[in-house]
This record gives structure tokens, C-alpha cells and sequence, in this order.
């Protein structure tokens, strides 16, 4: 890994994370924003929290560069939605990106010695 | 259940997104805020709380529009690989940094078009002068190898004026030099050209014979003088201009050896001048050149200093070097001849001096410290807009702080946008400056040298550049400091002031109150003292009444003219003309006219007086005048009488008569009356035949003769009748409008004889008015600037001080809720604002009374700290900072408590 500086480091943190969630939460199957937002809210009990402002401009960004599709879906009785899944090109960069954050959270460990305190 | 949609078209309608777009992210957005409401309400919030939780999702009013932006425009993708090279974002950011403050600045149209327009005319202000300023003291004059050719003036040690050198002085210098390439001479001399019988003054130069190879002209046609050729009684040959071959002889090749009759002599044409050659030191286009062979007598006498000097200094020499040599020799001439060198010295002064003179530069420079006086007011008044309105975005600002926007990003992102503002400001700045630099070559086209050379060029556009850029760093430090390091608790927390920005934003608001005020009053104060000054100078009375009277100057050189009875007569005829044109109350001729921009002295002796020692002999200016000169012009009698008809020539026998002036009787007669008394040896424009020595028989007043600013000198007039002079002015004095006599004026004295020129035809109050031009456009340039500094701190207090009183509403509110007075709240809002004020204006008093002693050489009649104008001035920003702060007192004492209270 290339050596970056602190803040840089800080502000891919929080951009690279805040993708990193939304790729991995489409993984499984297609979502609509609110239910993204939902989700990481409750997976993280409350600690990671995106409001509407931040989320839809990073939809429409990971969708631009062909990484997500959305879809206007209509279901009986309910008013249609958007919902978001992974593409092919989405998954290879999820993978990518996990294997990234893997060993960057692991060699974060190793240095602040978190694994083993 | 809500309608979520015109809040979050609101936020989006500074994208201008397509249509349809718009609408799909529009209606997402509202599917999802229904859900956030939908779960607000079940999880027990009441309506209202869960619509205000709801419409927190949506945050502030620019932060989605901003997000959006990115994504919906950006064109590149960003990286986001970690650790990858970033650089091709920091062009992206500045790009986007670009775009971004184009449209806040559009956002704003009141904002961008006040800052705009304020930093606009500080910009051009500064770019006007500095134009000037690199034309005429900059940039080399326009001489081959300009720094090398220097102006050598005699003058007195412990002065430094320009004065003259006679020829044998002249000659001690060429041979005793060692430092000098060569030395030359020249005097600016108008030669009256006879030329089919129609006469007219032609503008030259007397030179020696070296003065073109010295300047390193190369002759068009022809050849140059020969050193035998400025000899005393070297036959008469001239050397023409291109532009006076073209047009008086058609380019003719056979010109060239053909005799030209000037000053009633032929001179041979030996050489055409390049159509390039100039020499701005002449201060007028140079149409002939002759030798120095003309000047006859004086070529001879040591005390004739009627020549300037020009050197070229040898390469290698330095400066310094090449004066203390001149010095030397300046001592050794004081030691031989100290009848002519008493307490004088050689000066060398660089050409560019002698072309602009020293006083000219001071006030340039001088003028371009006004400017920038003025530029910093204006970069103070755009530094408070701006940090009105940081102040107003610090919550934006505090808010992408928090979302983790870098603090140096957002510093920068605003840095850009005052970059934007003055690049904006710098273009129409050069605009204002090329129109006022034509107003400058309009109105000053008469009175400064070089000014055809002043304009627009790569130099001045760098600098106005720098100067912009300067501004963008002045007028944003403040605001950008400010800005991008918000307290976020204190920002964040609803509800708090951030309005009014708190304590320490409160307080530099009011620093840049007081550093406009201080700057203003500095500026205001130099403008005053110019003003002031101006105002004593064209005051002085000149010692004559010069209203209705129309003078033109004649010379007469056809050899008819070399006899004095004929000269007489001429006169006399041409003076009954005159007193015969309708409207025509008194004509007079003169030799030197007041204000004609002649004059003539030499020594003379008073009889009955023991010889001086030599250097010490009384010394006064000559007139010649026709009898009704003193009444005409009224000039008052102090003793004796005026001249009479009855004064007439003697032929060589007996004593002529002479008036004396004040300054004369004052000088040499302090303790005795001058009446009855004879003076002789009065040497200038003595012809054979004239008196010998003249009897006193009046006194009359002082005038002043050259400038209002040089006291009165002694004068000794003589009647025309026993001295005739071949040139002089003519005068008629009216008893309305003279100036509309001009033709009648030309023609009658046109009437007499056709190969008498006359010229200068003008009014002698315009004569006047010309020596003080230069001081009164250089005054006019910093009451103009001072106005216009006046106006923007006026502008600058009035803001600053109405700003805080609107932020201060509920303040004053809750004040008067509890039992203040209108008048209580009066006397706070201006009372706040006068302390800043008078701060101000202490500090301004102080750095004017530091600063304007720069201006003393500049000032006539009265001290650089001239209590009147410090007073006057000082009472003057008061007055104006009082109606600054009375306007928004006002509506503060009109605030209802209730309606204040409920703001917030």
C-alpha cells in the first residue's frame, strides 16, 4: 500500500466507509435508500448515521460510475420506489475494497495493538 | 402527511437540473422523508416534533444542493482508491472552487456590484497614477542610452535650482573633464523664420557644435556643426527637422545648402534632423538647430550664463565619481572668478530629472500613496462585506466542518471566491483607468512632460495585477481567518446569536471602522493641505490688475528694425492702433511682461557708492516700458512720478530717468530716499546711444513676475523711449470681454509690419493661471481622490454601524422592553459608534501629522500639520460619522420590543 497522509487518510475514511457500507448492504439483494439508511443506523446500534442529505447524493455518485443500478419499482397498494442493486462492476469493486479495508483495518490493529489489548 | 416536495425543490433550485431529473431525485427524497415521518410518529413524537425531525434530514439550506452538485456535474469521477495520487483533484477542486464562487457571487448581484465597484475604484485609481508614474519617472526617457546622459547645473551650495552656465564656464568643464564622454550646451531659443514674406516664430535650439554626435543622432541628410561652427562670427548655419523639410520645403534634396532667413539673417542649411529626434529636456518640439555662433557677445563674457548643459558620462563612470570631479572644478572657478561663482557649485542631475522635475515626481509619488490610501479603504469596506457575510454562512460553513470537510479546503474554497471578486474588480478597475487616464491626458496635456508616453502596457497591466491580487489577500484575511475556523458548539447550538457573530467578530468589525476612519482622515487631511494650499497660492495678488487685459508677444528682427527711432515709431503706431479698437480702454508694450515666461537682469551700480567687492555688486531686473505702462496695467506709485511722453531719448547726452520697485528700495536704499539718486551700468539690452546713467524718479509696487510663489525681486524699469528692446508684448486692457479683442488685437498689430510675428496671444489672467497648472492639476487629482475616499468611508461606516444595529434588534428589544428610552437606545447606537469614530480619527491625526511632511516642498503658504486643515477635517469625519450612526439609530428607536423579541 502507497503511503498516504493523515488527512487524507481521514477524509478516505470517512468517504471509502460510507461507499464501502452501501456496496456491502446491496451485496445481498437490491434496497431502496431509506432501508439503506435504515440499516446502517440499526447494524451499528446508532453509532453510523447518514440523513437523507448525505445518502442520495452518494446513491447517485456510486450509480454514476456504474457501480449500483437503480430501478423505479411500482408494487400493488404501495407508491413506486427506487430501488438499488449491486452491479457487475460494483461487486468487483466491493471485493476490492474489502480486501482493502481488511488488511488496512488489520494492519490499523497490528500498529494501535487493538487486536490484543 | 406533509408535502416534502417544494422543500426539497427549494433546496435544488440552484442546480437547474434537467426537468425530469429533478423530479425523480424529488420525488425519492419525499418517498424517504415520508418514511422518516411515518417512523417519527410511531415512535410517539407528535406531529410537529416528528416534522421538525423529519426536516432535519434535509439539513441545511445548501448542503444537499452542494452534495448534489458534485455528483450531478462533476464530470470526472473521483478517485477513491486510497492513497492514490490526488493531484488531478486539486485541479478538479479549483475548478469546482471556480464555478462555486461565480455563483455565489451571482447569487449576490447587490453584494458582487457594491464590492465590485468599491475595489474597482481603488484598482483603477492605482492603475491611472501608476501608468503615469512608470511614463514619466520610470521608464528612461527616450535618448540613446538615457542613463548615461546627464543635466549639469550651476547653482548656488546650498541650494539645488536649476541655473544656467556662460560659455567660458562651459569651456573650463570640457577641458578640465576627465569623466565625461563629451559635454554640450544648448539654449532654447525661438528664432523668427521669414518665409514668403510672412513671418512666424519657429521653436529651436542654440547648441554647440557637439550636442547632436553627444546624443547620438545620425543626421537624415546632410552633415552635422563643426567645432569652428560655434565659434563667435562662424557663418550662420542651420540644421532643420524632418517635419519642417517635409512641410515648409517639400522633402526638397536641394534644400540642403540653401539659405533660410531667420532673425533677419540668412542661414545656410547644412543637415536634416531623423523624423524620430526628440529632446524632451527642451520641454517643445525642436524645429531648427543653430550654433551657439549666435550668441556673439556672451560667447565672451563669463557672467553671460545663459546656457544649459548636457553631459554623457563615460562608460564605467559612475555617478558619484563624475560630480565630485565637477565639484572640484566648480571650486577652482569660485576661486578664479569670484565675481561670477560666489557660493556656487556644478550639479549633475540625471536627464529624466531635468525632464520631470523633482516636484512633479513628489506629487506623482505622493498621489500614488493617495491611491493607495484609497485602495486600502476600499479593501476595508469589501473586508467587512465579506465577513458580514461569513458570518451569515458560518453555519453552512460550521456544518461541513462537522460532516468532515477540511478547514484549508473551505479557507480555500473562499479565498477563490475574493480572488474571483477582485480579478472582477481588477478588469473594470483597468477600464476606469483608461478612462481617466484620458481625462489625465486631456486636462494635463499642458502641463505634464512626456504624457504622450503614458499608457496601458504589459508593466502597469502587472502591476495592476499585483495590486489585485493584493486586495484579494487584504480584503479576505480577515473574513477567511474568521470563516473557516467557526467555534462549532457554539455555531451548532440552535438558537445561538450567530447572527451577530459574537463578541470577537463584533470587535473586528469595529478595528476595520477604525482603521477606515483612520486611513480616510489621512487621505482627506493630504487632499485638504493641497487644496488649502492651492486656494493661498491662486489668492496672492500678483501687484497688477490682470483681468480684461489681452497681451501678445512680437519680435522684430528685419534689419529695418536696427535703429531705435524706427523701433519707436513702430511701437508708438502700433499702440495708437490698439488704443483705437472699440471696447479698448489702455494699451501699453512691456519688455519682460509679467507672466510671459521672459525675464533679463544685471548687475548695476549706484553712484556715490564705494565699488563691492566682486560677487556682491547690487543685481535687479531690467524692464523697458512705454509711458502708460503703470497706469495701464496699475501698477501703484509709492514715490515720485510715473514715466511721461516728455521722457524722451537723449542721444548719448545726459542721464535717462529710471523707476525702482519696492523690493529694489528695500534692498539698497533701506536708509535713504531712492528719489534723484543715479544708477548706472545697467548692462542687459543696452543699445549705442542710450543713457549712461539713470536718474530715480519713482517708486512703485512689487509685482510678482514669474510664479506667485517667488517673492517679488528687485526691478528697475527704464521708458522705452530711451531703451528700446526688439521683443516684448504688446497689451491692451478693456473694459469688458478682452478676450473677444483676440482678432482685432492680431490684426492691429499684424498692421504695421508684416515681418513682425506675433504670438502668445492670450489673456493675461490665462498667463497667470498656466504657471500654477501643473500645481492645480495635481490638486485637483487629490481632491478628486480624497472625495472619493470621503464617499467610501462614509459608505463604510454607514454599513458597518447599520449591520450591527439590525443584529442588535433584539438586544435594543429587550432593553427597551425593560424601560429604556428612545433616546437611551439613541444614545447607544451612537455612542458605540462614535467611540469607534473618534478612535479612528485620533489614530488618523497621528498618522497624517507623521505623513504629511512629505508633502512640504509641495505647499505653499502654510505648515504640513496646518491646524485649520487638521481641524477642519477632523470636525468634517465627525460630522459624517454622526449621520452614519444616526440613520440606523433611528430605526433602532423605532424597534417595537415586542416584534424584536419574537425574531428569534
Amino acid at each position: 500500500m502507497s503511503t498516504i497522509n493523515t488527512q487524507r487518510l481521514d477524509r478516505e475514511l470517512k468517504k471509502g466507509g460510507a461507499e464501502l457500507l452501501v456496496l456491502s448492504l446491496l451485496e445481498a439483494r437490491q434496497r431502496h435508500g431509506y432501508e439503506i439508511r435504515k440499516l446502517i443506523e440499526v447494524r451499528s446500534d446508532g453509532v453510523l448515521k447518514f440523513n437523507a442529505t448525505s445518502m442520495y447524493p452518494l446513491l447517485y455518485r456510486l450509480e454514476k460510475r456504474g457501480w449500483i443500478e437503480g430501478k423505479w419499482v411500482e408494487k400493488a397498494g404501495q407508491r413506486r420506489r427506487r430501488y438499488y442493486k449491486l452491479t457487475k462492476d460494483g461487486k468487483q469493486v466491493l471485493a476490492a475494497q474489502r480486501t482493502i479495508w481488511q488488511s488496512f483495518v488489520a494492519a490499523f490493529n497490528r500498529v494501535t495493538g487493538l487486536e490484543h489489548a | 402527511m406533509p408535502d416534502w416536495k417544494p422543500e426539497i425543490r427549494k433546496r435544488l433550485a440552484g442546480l437547474r437540473l434537467a426537468p425530469v431529473r429533478e423530479a425523480a431525485i424529488v420525488e425519492e427524497l419525499a418517498n424517504d422523508l415520508d418514511d422518516c415521518y411515518a417512523e417519527s410518529l410511531s415512535g410517539g413524537a407528535t406531529e410537529a416534533e416528528a416534522y421538525q425531525q423529519t426536516l432535519a434530514e434535509l439539513s441545511s439550506h445548501e448542503l444537499l444542493a452542494l452534495e448534489l452538485r458534485r455528483v450531478e456535474r462533476q464530470v470526472a469521477p473521483e478517485s477513491i482508491v486510497l492513497g492514490a495520487n490526488r493531484r488531478t483533484n486539486m485541479i478538479a477542486d479549483l475548478w469546482q472552487d471556480l464555478r462555486f464562487s461565480a455563483r455565489m457571487l451571482m447569487k449576490n448581484p447587490g453584494f458582487t456590484l457594491i464590492a465590485v465597484l468599491t475595489l474597482a475604484l481603488g484598482i483603477g485609481a492605482n492603475t491611472a497614477i501608476f501608468s503615469v508614474i512608470h511614463a514619466l519617472i520610470l521608464r528612461p526617457p527616450r535618448m540613446a542610452d538615457a542613463g548615461r546622459v546627464v543635466a549639469i547645473w550651476r547653482t548656488p551650495k546650498d541650494k539645488r535650482n536649476e541655473g544656467r552656465v556662460s560659455y567660458l564656464e562651459l569651456q573650463d568643464w570640457r577641458t578640465q573633464h576627465q569623466g565625461f564622454a563629451a559635454i554640450a550646451a544648448y539654449k532654447p531659443f525661438n528664432m523668427i523664420l521669414l518665409y514668403q514674406d510672412q513671418a512666424e516664430v519657429v521653436p529651436g535650439l542654440r547648441v554647440t557644435a557637439n550636442f547632436l554626435s553627444l546624443l547620438q543622432v545620425k543626421l537624415w541628410r546632410g552633415r552635422d556643426f563643426q567645432f569652428d561652427e560655434e565659434k563667435r562670427g562662424a557663418p550662420d548655419v542651420a540644421i532643420i527637422s524632418h517635419q519642417f523639410w517635409q512641410s515648409r520645403l517639400g522633402g526638397n534634396e536641394a534644400a540642403l545648402g540653401q539659405p533660410l532667413m531667420l532673425n533677419g539673417r540668412p542661414f545656410t542649411i547644412i543637415g536634416v534632423l531623423p523624423p524620430d529626434f526628440e529632446f524632451p529636456p527642451a520641454a517643445q518640439s525642436t524645429e531648427l538647430l543653430a550654433t551657439i555662433a549666435g550668441e556673439g557677445g556672451n560667447l565672451n563674457e563669463r557672467g553671460a550664463q545663459v546656457l544649459k548643459i548636457i553631459g554623457r558620462l563615460k562608460p564605467g563612470v559612475a555617478f558619484t565619481q563624475a560630480q565630485s570631479e565637477l565639484t572640484s572644478i566648480a571650486a577652482n572657478q569660485e576661486q578664479r572668478y569670484p565675481q561670477n561663482n560666489r557660493n556656487a557649485t556644478a550639479y549633475l542631475v540625471p536627464v529624466s530629472e531635468q525632464i520631470v522635475g523633482r516636484d512633479l515626481r513628489r506629487a506623482l509619488w505622493l498621489l500614488l500613496g493617495a491611491v493607495g490610501f484609497l485602495l486600502l479603504i476600499a479593501c476595508t469596506n469589501v473586508a467587512n462585506l465579506l465577513l458580514v457575510r461569513a458570518t451569515a454562512r458560518q453555519k453552512e460553513l460550521a456544518l461541513r466542518v462537522a460532516l468532515g470537510a477540511n478547514t484549508r479546503r473551505i479557507a480555500r474554497q473562499l479565498l477563490t471566491e475574493s480572488c474571483l471578486l477582485s480579478l472582477l474588480s481588477g478588469s473594470v478597475g483597468l477600464l476606469l483607468a483608461v478612462w481617466g487616464l484620458s481625462a489625465i491626458r486631456y486636462f494635463g496635456a499642458e502641463q505634464l512632460p512626456r504624457l504622450d508616453e503614458v499608457q496601458i502596457n504589459g508593466r502597469v497591466l502587472a502591476f495592476t495585477l499585483g495590486v489585485a491580487a493584493l486586495t484579494a489577500l487584504l480584503s479576505s484575511l480577515l473574513p477567511v481567518f474568521k470563516a473557516s475556523r467557526p467555534d462549532l458548539n457554539e455555531v451548532l447550538k440552535t438558537g445561538a446569536k450567530t447572527a451577530t457573530g459574537g463578541g470577537s467578530l463584533r470587535m473586528w468589525r469595529g478595528a476595520l471602522v477604525v482603521a477606515e476612519v483612520a486611513l480616510g482622515l489621512v487621505l482627506l487631511i493630504g487632499a485638504g493641505l493641497m487644496m488649502r494650499s492651492f486656494g493661498l497660492l491662486v489668492n496672492v495678488p500678483p501687484g497688477f490688475d490682470p483681468t480684461n487685459v489681452l497681451t501678445g508677444e512680437i519680435g522684430m528682427t528685419s534689419a529695418a528694425f536696427e535703429k531705435h527711432d524706427h523701433r519707436v515709431r513702430y511701437i508708438n503706431q502700433t499702440l495708437d492702433r490698439l488704443k483705437a479698437l472699440p471696447g479698448a480702454e489702455s494699451a501699453a508694450f512691456v519688455a519682460p511682461m509679467p507672466f510671459s515666461g521672459h525675464n533679463v537682469g544685471s548687475d548695476f551700480r549706484i553712484e556715490g557708492r564705494p565699488k563691492p567687492e566682486p560677487g556682491t555688486e547690487p543685481g535687479a531686473s531690467n524692464r523697458s516700458v512705454t509711458a502708460q505702462y503703470f497706469q495701464a496695467i496699475k501698477i501703484p506709485l509709492r514715490k515720485g512720478r510715473y514715466f511721461t511722453e516728455q521722457d524722451q531719448h537723449t542721444g548719448g547726452a545726459g542721464a535717462g530717468v529710471a523707476i525702482i520697485n519696492e523690493a529694489l528700495a528695500r534692498s539698497y536704499f533701506s536708509n535713504e530716499d531712492p528719489i534723484g539718486k543715479f544708477i548706472s551700468n545697467i548692462g542687459a539690452n543696452q543699445n549705442d546711444g542710450d543713457p549712461e546713467r539713470w536718474e530715480i524718479v519713482g517708486v512703485v509696487g512689487d509685482v510678482y513676475h514669474s510664479s506667485l510663489t517667488r517673492a517679488a525681486r528687485p526691478e528697475i524699469y527704464l521708458p522705452y523711449q530711451q531703451n528700446s528692446w526688439v521683443w516684448g508684448n504688446f497689451f491692451v486692457r478693456t473694459k469688458q470681454d478682452a478676450a473677444a479683442l483676440t482678432k482685432s488685437f492680431t490684426d492691429a498689430v499684424r498692421a504695421g509690419d508684416k515681418t513682425v510675428p506675433i504670438t502668445k496671444v492670450r489673456l493675461l489672467t490665462e498667463a497667470i493661471s498656466n504657471t500654477v497648472a501643473q500645481t492645480r492639476f495635481y490638486t485637483l487629482l487629490f481632491a478628486l481622490f480624497g472625495m472619493t475616499g470621503l464617499l467610501l468611508t462614509l459608505t463604510g461606516i454607514y454599513s458597518v454601524i447599520s449591520y450591527t444595529v439590525a443584529q442588535s434588534t433584539q438586544e435594543i428589544g429587550i432593553r427597551m422592553a425593560l424601560g429604556a428610552q428612545a433616546g437611551d437606545v439613541l444614545k447607544l447606537v451612537v455612542g458605540q459608534g462614535m467611540l469607534l469614530t473618534t478612535t479612528g480619527i485620533a489614530l488618523g491625526l497621528l498618522a497624517a501629522m507623521a505623513l504629511t511632511r512629505l508633502m512640504k516642498n509641495l505647499l505653499f503658504g502654510l505648515t504640513p500639520t496646518d491646524p485649520l486643515t487638521f481641524g477642519a477635517i477632523a470636525l468634517l469625519l465627525v460630522a459624517i460619522s454622526l449621520l452614519a450612526c444616526w440613520i440606523p439609530a433611528r430605526r433602532a428607536m423605532k424597534v417595537d420590543p415586542m416584534e424584536a423579541l419574537r425574531v428569534e
